[in-house]
């Protein structure tokens, strides 16, 4: 692109400077003109022999340039100008001699180089007297040798057109033509003027006859005719290298400006390169090499953005509602527009990836697949079926929770996030696979349950292939000291499970009141599973005494900051989460954390005793028992 | 719709301009087709969002309230509750067993486990009302009684839950004994009843009166308000009924037997109430024959009556007899 845009460069200096030259030809005959008012026969009496013979070999032919005759007849002025008809034909014999005897060349050597042949030679050899003779005449005229020559150039010329127009009379050849007018004029100047003073003297004009002044007339008449087509032959000329000058210019002019448009458009192209540059400018340059190197900038230019726009057709093309309906086909899925236009939002080459990696996973139900397809896209779907190539998912839990599929929703925020939680604790996805409530469940309600199992020792609980719902719950921390204050401790750890059906809790509390209680963790699943409880949970509240609320320590508004120690019940402790006081068990981390957040107590006994039974379900038996025990030991002091 | 690819070291100024210009116009029609899909891809999209919003405007549907209440079991629980209730405290430990369902019942367990939790209830609400109220010390002595008669009867209950095997078997298997009230005119009402019930019903009211002989009160129902004590066996998918009265520990009198699919009828309520009314005129001298072995085998004879009537393999085929012998 660089070298073209040189190049246009090139050619609108070159054709600025065209421009600034001068026409000297024009010029000249300008001036000839000027000089020689044409049509007014007195001036072309006073007209220079030279510009005459000038005019007349310029007007005839381009043959020799302008510059070089005009040079040619000044540095031979002299000669042109004492050059009548005789010496034209002396010379015109001369220049044919030499011609004819192939002396030309060597006639020019000598001339040119000045070299005077001897006398022997000229004795010896009638050409070298002729080149003497030659250099004799320039020597007559003072005219340097070297100048001289180019006379016989224009003999050249002149005689070349003699040969070529072939039966011409000499009236055809310039020069002699120009001699021919100029002797007219020379003859006729004096008749021309005295004519003129006959008709002015009455004197000379009285003794004139009638006859003889009709004769003068005619004569006159008959040399200005031919001096006034010669005049106008020339003056035809001057006009139409007018025009052509004219002509030529405004054709430069035109080319220049062409060259401009062409150059800004080759910009044009470097600055948008995504817009169609157009070759109608080029098209009209007078370079073809310029033409050809700017058309195939266009050309490359203007198919790069085809080729893009052709890419894009031919994806909204496949992109169409028919193939994306063609493709569905083939999965034995026949869905809606309303269904293909959602599941258009994904390209027709996502979808048909979507639904390979879903066949590879065993998911080919067609109703699944569309629901799938219309909100997923094929990021998300590589993201699942790689889980579940990996084992971390099963495709039944997946296919339970679709909308963990769809990328903007909460759940598939949550499980991303969950499961990155998971990998940074170095914990086994697969325990929390079965069912992908788990990893689907709130993150922050996620990470605060894992806590929880840390801070009760039983993360080494979880285990593949169970059901790890809980951990998407909230209360699970009440959950846990639940089971652990119902004496279940045990199979806690054993089946981490039984926190699934914390809502079903009331059960057991209700058969520990009713001292039906179930030991075994398979008795404790079926308590929990069964539709057939002996009563409906949604009355169970009304079957269930709880002592603790007649028995807690009243909150008095006071605050004490006092920290209680609760290495003080350290002798209670039975298990490394629980305390048995007076018989009844009671979750550490529940009493650790009633703590922390329960401060309104006056007596920092009565908090202690307050963060002891808060949770609790018990009888008033067993309440009494926790008072009597810790009033024993004087953790805790009646009132 | 193809463009035009040149080499450009061998292309001449003829071809070039001949691919700019075929090229440009194929880039035209691409760019014509172009929009053409994608107005008609933004169209399906939109008609695709139209009826997204018109889905998700649609009204949500009402959540299902899900019952957990077993009410079939719920009738059962409050028909033996009601007994266990009203068992007098002089001889709960030996009579406990006359009011509880049967050992056949397919939910004895259950059962009895809920009535302990029933009677536990009633317990606690005697244990928080002491808590929270004050009271006379007689006032607080009746009710530390009432709480021990709950826990007699909670512990009855609770043994027969813990009894072995032998011990069961020890145990006499109940067999209630039906009495069959008459109607104003003399007949059996439930004989009058069943020659009007197509026979294809007797199968089922041959398992309800069974299910009262056997104490497994198959879908029992107790009658509430003006209805006190009234109580009926059901089929609940065929809508046969029979409904009977506790006459004393191991004898019903069997009121009347009919096909009523809804609970819920004026109809049925109405006729319920005037069987109970007409019972009620009788039950006096019922209970006063209770002690006759001459009534008691005449009401064997209808009972035996009334299964062969019920069974249709029954070897029996005579008459039952509809009159009764006061």
């Amino acid at each position: 692109m660089l070298s073209l845009l040189r190049q246009i460069h090139g050619e609108q200096s070159a054709i600025e400077e065209q421009l600034q030259l001068p026409n000297k030809k024009l010029e000249f005959f300008q001036e000839f003109f000027k000089k020689y008012q044409y049509g007014v026969m007195k001036n072309y009496y006073e007209m220079d022999k030279c510009d005459l013979i000038l005019a007349s070999l310029a007007a005839d032919d381009d043959s020799i340039p302008f510059e070089e005759l005009e040079e040619i007849i000044n540095s031979n002025r002299l000669f042109f100008e004492g050059m009548d008809m005789d010496m034209y034909q002396t010379f015109a014999d001369t220049y044919i001699n030499l011609v004819e005897r192939n002396t030309l060349n060597e006639a020019y050597f000598h001339l040119i180089n000045g070299f005077v042949p001897s006398e022997e030679e000229c004795e010896e050899d009638i050409d070298k007297k002729t080149i003497s003779l030659l250099m004799q005449l320039a020597e007559t005229y003072e005219i340097p040798y070297r100048d001289f020559a180019k006379i016989l150039k224009v003999f050249e010329y002149e005689l070349a057109l003699n040969t070529n127009k072939d039966g011409f009379a000499h009236a055809e050849l310039p020069l002699m033509h120009a001699l021919s007018i100029t002797r007219l004029l020379d003859e006729t100047k004096e008749k021309y003027l005295g004519f003129s003073d006959v008709l002015i003297d009455p004197v000379y004009k009285k003794h004139m006859t009638s006859s003889l002044k009709q004769k003068t007339k005619s004569a006159m008449q008959g040399i200005k005719t031919a001096v006034e087509e010669h005049m106008s032959r020339l003056k035809r000329y001057y006009e139409l290298l007018a025009s052509e000058d004219k002509s030529t210019r405004r054709r430069l002019v035109k080319d220049q400006s062409q060259y401009g448009k062409v150059e800004q458009d080759l910009y044009q192209m470097l600055k948008f390169p995504e817009t169609v540059a157009p070759e109608k400018d080029i098209l009209k340059l007078p370079n073809a090499s310029i033409r050809i190197a700017a058309l195939k900038q266009v050309y490359s230019h203007n198919l790069a953005i085809y080729q893009q726009k052709e890419n894009e057709y031919n994806q909204l093309a496949a992109n169409d509602a028919s193939n994306y309906r063609i493709l569905l086909a083939n999965y034995g899925l026949s869905p809606s527009d309303y269904e293909v236009g959602t599941i258009m939002n994904n390209p027709l080459v996502d979808v048909e990836n979507m639904l390979e990696q879903l066949q590879k996973v065993d998911i080919k139900t067609p109703t699944i697949l569309l629901s799938i397809l219309q909100t997923s896209n094929l990021e998300t779907v590589s993201n699942f079926v790689g889980l579940v190539q990996k084992g971390i998912i099963t495709t039944s839990a997946l296919i339970d929770n679709l909308s963990a599929l769809d990328p903007t929703s909460k759940d598939y925020e949550n499980m991303m996030r969950n499961l990155s939680l998971v990998q940074q604790q170095k914990l086994n996805p697969r325990y929390f696979s079965t069912n992908l409530e788990s990893l689907l469940a709130d993150h922050q309600l996620f990470k605060t349950n894992l806590e929880i199992l840390g801070k009760y020792d039983l993360v080494s609980s979880l285990k593949t292939g169970i059901d790890s719902s809980f951990i998407g719950k909230e209360n699970l921390q009440e959950a846990i000291d639940t089971l652990l204050e119902l004496g279940y401790e045990s199979n806690l750890e054993e089946c981490l499970e039984l926190l699934n059906h914390k809502d079903r809790f009331a059960r057991l509390k209700l058969l520990k009141s009713l001292n039906m209680g179930v030991s075994t963790t398979e008795e404790l699943l079926t308590v929990l599973t069964t539709e057939k409880f002996i009563v409906p949970d949604s009355m169970i509240k009304d079957y269930l005494y709880n002592a603790v609320p007649f028995y807690l320590p009243t909150p008095t508004g006071s605050t004490t900051k006092r920290n209680m120690d609760l290495s003080k019940l350290d002798e209670f402790q039975t298990s490394s989460r629980t305390y048995t006081i007076g018989g009844v068990i009671i979750s550490k981390n529940k009493v650790s954390s009633n703590l922390a957040t329960q401060r309104q107590f006056a007596r920092p006994s009565d908090r202690l005793l307050h963060s002891i039974l808060s949770g609790s379900y018990l009888s008033n038996q067993e309440v009494e028992s926790v008072i009597t025990t810790l009033s024993d030991k004087k953790i805790y002091v009646k009132k | 719709m193809e463009f035009i690819i040149l080499d450009l070291d061998t292309a001449t100024e003829e071809q070039l301009k001949a691919a700019i210009e075929c090229n440009y116009r194929t880039f035209r029609l691409m760019s014509s087709k172009i929009e053409t899909l994608k107005k008609a891809n933004e169209q399906a999209l939109k008609k695709a969002q139209q009826k997204k919003e018109e889905t998700f405007h649609q009204e949500a549907p009402v959540e299902e309230v899900v019952d957990d209440i077993d009410a079939e079991f719920e009738e059962e629980v409050a028909f033996f509750v009601s007994d266990v209730k009203k068992l007098p405290e002089e001889a709960i430990e030996e009579n406990i067993e006359s009011v509880l369902p049967s050992r056949k019942h397919y939910e004895y367990e259950r059962l009895l486990k809920r009535i302990i939790a029933e009677l536990f209830k009633d317990y606690n609400e005697i244990e928080e009302y002491m808590l929270t109220e004050t009271m006379d010390p007689e006032e607080q002595e009746e009710l530390l009684h009432d709480q021990a008669i709950f826990l007699r009867k909670i512990k009855a209950i609770s043994k027969q839950l813990t009894l072995t095997i032998e011990e069961i078997t020890q145990t006499p298997a109940i067999e209630n004994e039906l009495i069959f009230v008459p109607t104003s005119g003399g007949n059996i009402r439930v004989f009058d009843e069943l020659d009007h019930i197509p026979s294809n019903y007797y199968k089922k009211f041959e398992s309800l009166f069974a299910s009262i002989k056997d104490g497994t009160f198959k879908g029992v129902k107790k009658m509430q308000g003006s209805l006190e004590g009234l109580a009926e066996v059901r089929d609940i998918p065929s809508g046969s009924r029979v409904t009977f009265m506790r006459l004393d520990k191991n004898r019903y009198a069997v009121i009347s037997a009919f096909v009523k699919k809804s609970d819920n009828n004026s109809g049925y309520q109405k006729m319920v109430e005037n069987h109970y009314q007409s019972y009620r005129q009788q039950e006096t001298a019922l209970k006063a024959n209770l002690d006759n072995p001459e009534f008691l085998e005449l009401h064997k004879q209808y009972e035996l009556e009334l299964f062969r009537k019920l069974s249709p393999l029954a070897t029996s085929k005579s008459p039952l007899s509809k009159k009764v012998v006061q």
